[in-house]
């Protein structure tokens, strides 16, 4: 009887991975079918024949190394500058003392509200006012400033006890190395869930290249993917084949992040 | 060499009415031990935060050395600290948390080392040096903590409650340690604690403080034996003082609830500017009283009928609670049986050593000049 109730759990869950999975499944299939097979009905799922050469061929019909070196080069400055921005600013909101501290990071908050649509244009003219469209700058630098990760961070730094620090500064810290060598250590998992957000979602942006590249040569992987879509027939043994390329340096940065976030998760050396 | 010198501060914190720390004056010497001691949000850590440089000072004047330090930053006050949670750096081993204010001070790697090594034997930290804090007892976590103030040589050492967080056992044997230390390493330390054991067993001079203002400055022995006003009697002294409202009637002292003893001649003496039927607040040590039986033929008048509620068996001591009339009263003996809970007994009262303390004012009516010319 006792068994009834964890087989229908267990039957739900693996619904819910198969539904999940499923998509992954066909795109790494649909990228090793040839072009003939990709239609077929039923569908495949064990591509026959198995074909290799759409890995060969995305790169040789389309500038993918191009892409792939244009998503890596803003996903990563993108990232690295969300952390440090981040950081500097939720050390400031949550541990130094200003005049209208408190209103200011309200009134940061706010700005979550105005959607990104409205913002665009606007953006678009300043960043043609600097002459920065079309550059790795115009790509990265309006993506780092972002009020999540202050917000996630200047939490993340409340969350630490406050003699910790006082301890630092009797040692003859500043600010800065308070904030980057005694308690960024111990953020591991907030530093790791920004990175994986900020990357994902540097890395996955569609809207903002479109805007402010224009050539193939700063376009980035999505724009890519878009361009490997003709107009009036696509060859989506190629297109999944980009996409996979695509999905692995996401899977490496969360797994990488991952480690930390365990690590993070399991240290302390307080006495609550 | 380190002088401190505490004038008139005061500290009141934004949007707050009342000062957390009020009037606070006090000369530190070089190399003595001070202890502050009050219940929890007397102002004590407020205090010690100050001269730390980790509060502002809204009001007064803080010196060292006769250098006015009010505005100078934590890290240039030439002052070390340990924290009541010990505020080890999680992720750095205990060499790291050790030499961390040292390279932060870009002393040199040899002098580092040497100085970390030394500490670590002194501390009995050898072993440990690659460990990290979470990985430590409360005790080694403490002595860490003690480490970090010590490599750096820093002429004013401050601590806050270091003892609190650890079991009675430990706390008993760190108390001695830190007591060693001190006389070794003869830094100048201000000592934070709400422990009148830690406090009397530690100090040079004890600072009682209460609702943010010094009750009494004092030796250990002082302020003891001659306890400032009704507050600093209450505090120190364990079991606490037995405390009765009397007034002052024919030579006796009474009250309504059933007291009676005669003033002796040496403890009138003690009261010059005493009036006819003054309100007083008689304090009287549980050790200054005993059983009758025990004490060669009290003099007339000296003693009370009570009935005991409670024997308390120290070992070394017994503490009997006893009632007589509405009166509740607390008595130290030696080692001995005095009855049972229910027995009736005599108590005698060594007046000599009572305190007696203004109603109104609850300030001691002997000035410590006085009793001392007793002693």
């Amino acid at each position: 009887m006792k068994y009834i109730g964890t087989t229908i759990k267990y039957l739900l869950i693996s619904a819910g991975a198969i539904i999940m999975i499923l998509p992954f499944v066909w795109m790494i299939s649909t990228s090793f079918k040839s072009g003939g097979a990709t239609m077929v009905f039923p569908p495949q799922f064990i591509p026959d024949p198995f074909v290799s050469d759409n890995y060969v061929t995305v790169f040789e019909r389309f500038p993918m190394l191009t892409y792939l070196r244009n998503s890596i080069i803003v996903a990563i400055f993108t990232t690295l500058g969300t952390i440090l921005i981040s950081t500097l600013s939720g050390y400031a909101f949550a541990r130094m003392q200003f005049r209208f501290r408190d209103q200011i990071f309200l009134a940061y908050l706010a700005t979550m509200m105005i959607p990104a649509q409205v913002i665009m244009i606007p953006q678009f003219i300043l960043l043609k006012n600097f002459g920065w469209i079309d550059t790795y700058q115009g790509l990265i630098v309006p993506g780092i400033f972002a009020v999540f990760g202050t917000f996630l961070m200047r939490q993340a730094f409340l969350g630490i006890p406050k003699e910790l620090e006082e301890a630092a500064f009797m040692d003859g810290a500043n600010h800065l190395t308070v904030c980057f060598r005694v308690i960024l250590p111990l953020l591991k998992p907030s530093l790791a869930t920004l990175t994986i957000f900020t990357f994902m979602q540097s890395w996955n942006n569609y809207l903002w290249p479109l805007i402010v590249s224009s050539s193939r040569e700063m376009a980035t992987l999505p724009l890519g993917l878009a361009l490997l879509q003709g107009q009036r027939d696509t060859d989506w043994n190629l297109v999944m084949a980009g996409v996979v390329i695509s999905v692995i340096p996401i899977l490496a940065v969360y797994l990488f992040a991952q480690r930390s976030f365990i690590q993070g998760m399991t240290m302390s050396g307080m006495k609550e | 060499m380190a002088k401190i010198s505490l004038q008139n501060i005061a500290k009141r914190y934004p949007n707050q009415e009342r000062f957390t720390v009020e009037d606070f004056n006090l000369e530190i010497a070089d190399q003595e031990f001070i202890v502050l001691v009050g219940p929890s949000g007397c102002g004590k850590s407020t205090t010690l935060r100050m001269i730390a440089g980790l509060e502002t000072i809204t009001a007064g004047s803080f010196l060292i050395d006769g250098k006015l330090m009010n505005d100078v930053a934590p890290k240039d006050r030439q002052i070390a600290m340990v924290f009541q949670n010990y505020a080890l750096y999680p992720h750095m081993s205990v060499y790291k948390n050790l030499s961390f204010g040292l390279k932060l001070r870009k002393y040199a790697k040899d002098d580092i080392d040497s100085r970390v090594k030394q500490a670590a034997s002194i501390l009995g930290l050898t072993e440990y040096l690659d460990r990290k804090p979470a990985t430590l007892s409360g005790g080694q976590r403490q002595r860490v903590a003690m480490g970090r103030a010590i490599v750096r040589d820093a002429e004013v050492f401050l601590m806050d409650e270091p003892l609190s967080n650890l079991d009675a056992k430990l706390r008993e044997s760190m108390r001695a340690e830190i007591a060693k230390l001190h006389q070794r390493l003869k830094s100048t330390t201000v000592y934070v604690t709400h422990d009148q054991t830690e406090a009397m067993t530690l100090a040079d001079r004890i600072v009682i403080m209460d609702q943010g203002k010094i009750q009494q400055i004092g030796s250990p022995v002082d302020v003891y034996n001659h306890p400032a006003n009704v507050f600093v009697a209450g505090f120190i002294g364990s079991p606490a003082i037995n405390f009765f409202d009397v007034r002052v009637e024919n030579g006796y002292l009474v009250n309504d609830a059933g007291f009676k003893l005669k003033l002796s001649a040496l403890a009138l003496s003690k009261l010059p500017n005493l009036q006819p039927s003054q309100e007083l607040t008689l304090g009287i040590r549980p050790e200054d009283i005993k059983v009758s039986e025990n004490t060669e033929s009290p003099e007339a008048g000296s003693t009370i009928e009570v009935e005991i509620t409670v024997v308390e068996t120290l070992g070394a001591n017994v503490i009997l609670h006893a009632k007589g009339g509405e009166n509740e009263f607390v008595s130290r003996l030696n080692a001995g049986q005095y009855g049972r809970p229910g027995d009736k007994v005599t108590l005698w009262f060594n007046l000599e050593r009572a305190h007696f303390f203004d109603k109104t004012t609850q300030q001691n009516l002997v000035s410590a000049k006085a009793s001392n010319g007793d002693s």
